[in-house]
């Protein structure tokens, strides 16, 4: 069970050679880093070592556990809460061109008004607290999941739900047979963009009134100079957001893969 | 197989289709547009093998798609023989597709769409799933060493033997097929068209057959139906072929038939080019 025969044969017969092109290109980044940093003073690009050595200052003192706990729970608890409210209402518009027409100007609008337009009215309903936070992360899901949803469930080929209907399925079978399901493709790529949106909005939440997380680490850092720990919050932020896509990949490629055999191998 | 008796001699489980006065036009009637089918009036017997060919554009999908009930006709009736209304679609009128892709459902494996038109039938009838049907039809297609495979892994052919065995499977009055072979390479198509005979010589239901090939149609079809062009078109002419089954594409009979239903629809297609 699982994905495509022809994807399986090509990632065993090119994963050594494709990893070991992965490793050389990050010691180069990171040898070109270091070469970089020899020529700079330290307050504008500190070297490697010295990243690592304020990490291990943070690792020890449990800050940087703290900071990456509170603002992973920020991105998941926005991300989830934005999905969730942007899958029904995709799939209706999806599904209806009724449900459509009154959905669409609203989307269309809102799409294109920034999270952090809105973050000063966000904390002005939601508090200074983690309420704010994760509304604005929700707010910043809910339309790429929306506008991909929507399209994945108008996309469904006619045929599918004609055969559907030619074989006895109502329109409750259709839905939760033939829709639901031929929009999952949609719906997990629509999270998977959703997901680097929600880091994104992410640090601006944090910037603006926190007292915690990897977005303060960062500004909070400035106010010290300690640019070592700006690295720290900055490569601590992309390796939570590989690991985050990751984690939702390996969710594609075992439970889902069956709903996902042509999306690719990206 | 050889078999004597023909399903249209009344004693198999097929159901009868009634076109009555039909007309079909896309829009509505005060656009001016004259409609695709006009006047159109039809009896398929219980049991037959009934094949409409025709110029495209004549309305030939329309008409099959109105026996469906994915369409209605904008006057008219079509229902069974006896007046019996057909009331949507169903699997009392089960229809394959011409697309390959389309239909069916990448996420379940080949037995998963086989099995899904009888699992509704189960779940509203109260009764219990027999999974052995589904081992049945998968046999009689040949695709029971691909039952655990999913679609995208399926050659064309492949995927319209899946279409088949799911339509046969829920036992439908009518088989409805719409170009299913079109797509896929001739020698596929050589194969499965005398699987499709022999189903229908087996299982005994009426079978409402549309192409644009016609020796598929003298192959196949006990009356083959030439509509006219469109707009207004209707049935030309319906031949009976009184050849007997299996048919030999080569013989002499053969060749005569299909020529001469050839010849009309060459005139029919001509006349849309001399618009």
């Amino acid at each position: 069970m699982g994905g495509l025969k022809t994807r399986t044969v090509g990632r065993l017969a090119g994963r050594g050679p494709i990893t070991a092109v992965s490793a050389v290109a990050i010691g180069a980044a990171l040898l070109t880093w270091q070469l970089l940093s020899q020529s700079y003073d330290p307050q504008l690009l500190p070297s490697p070592a010295m990243v690592v050595s304020a990490a291990w200052e943070l690792i020890a003192d449990g800050l940087l556990k703290d900071d990456i706990s509170i603002s992973l729970q920020r991105v998941y608890k926005g991300w989830f809460l934005g999905s969730v409210i942007a899958i029904p209402i995709g799939l209706l518009a999806g599904m209806s061109k009724y449900a459509r027409a009154a959905i669409d100007p609203f989307i269309h609008f809102f799409r294109f008004i920034p999270a952090l337009a809105l973050t000063s009215l966000f904390i002005l309903w939601f508090g200074i607290g983690e309420l704010s936070k994760v509304n604005l992360i929700a707010y910043a899901v809910a339309f790429v999941v929306l506008v991909s949803v929507a399209a994945g469930a108008s996309a469904i080929n006619p045929d599918k739900i004609l055969g559907a209907r030619t074989l006895g399925a109502n329109k409750i079978d259709l839905f939760f047979k033939v829709i639901l399901p031929g929009t999952f493709p949609a719906i997990y790529t629509g999270m998977r963009l959703g997901l680097a949106n929600a880091f994104l909005v992410l640090v601006a939440a944090e910037a603006i009134a926190a007292q915690s997380g990897i977005g303060f680490l960062i500004w909070n850092a400035r106010t010290f100079f300690r640019t070592d720990y700006m690295f720290v919050g900055i490569i601590a932020f992309g390796i939570i957001g590989f690991v985050s896509d990751r984690l939702w990949r390996l969710l594609g490629r075992t439970v889902l893969s069956r709903f996902l055999a042509n999306q690719g191998d990206y | 197989m050889t078999t004597t008796t023909r399903p249209s001699d009344g004693v198999g489980p097929g159901g009868s289709v009634s076109f009555k006065d039909i007309s079909f036009r896309y829009g509505s009637a005060s656009a001016g547009t004259p409609p695709i089918i006009a006047d159109l009036a039809l009896e398929i017997a219980a049991g037959e093998f009934f094949v409409i060919v025709g110029p495209s554009g004549c309305g030939k999908s329309t008409l099959l798609r109105m026996v469906a009930g994915f369409l209605e006709p904008t006057t008219g009736v079509v229902s069974a023989a006896d007046g019996g209304g057909f009331s949507g679609p169903g699997p009392d009128r089960a229809m394959v597709f011409q697309s390959v892709d389309g239909p069916l459902l990448e996420w379940l494996t080949v037995r998963q769409n086989v099995a899904f038109g009888l699992k509704l039938q189960a779940k509203r009838s109260g009764s219990r799933f027999d999974r052995s049907v589904v081992d049945h039809w998968l046999g009689v297609v040949g695709l029971s060493a691909a039952a655990g495979k999913f679609p995208p892994e399926l050659s064309g052919g492949m995927k319209q033997r899946v279409q088949i065995a799911r339509i046969l499977a829920v036992k439908p009055d009518v088989v409805l097929m719409d170009e299913p072979f079109a797509a896929l390479d001739a020698q596929t198509r050589r194969l499965l068209l005398g699987q499709v005979s022999e189903l229908w010589r087996s299982e005994g239901r009426t079978f409402v057959y549309v192409t644009h090939d016609i020796r598929e149609a003298v192959l196949l079809g006990e009356r083959i139906g030439v509509m006219s062009a469109g707009p207004n078109s209707n049935f030309r002419e319906i031949h009976t072929v009184d050849l007997p089954f299996p048919r030999d594409e080569f013989s002499l009979a053969f060749g005569e038939v299909a020529q001469v239903i050839e010849e009309q629809i060459v005139e029919e297609v001509m006349k849309t080019w001399g618009d």
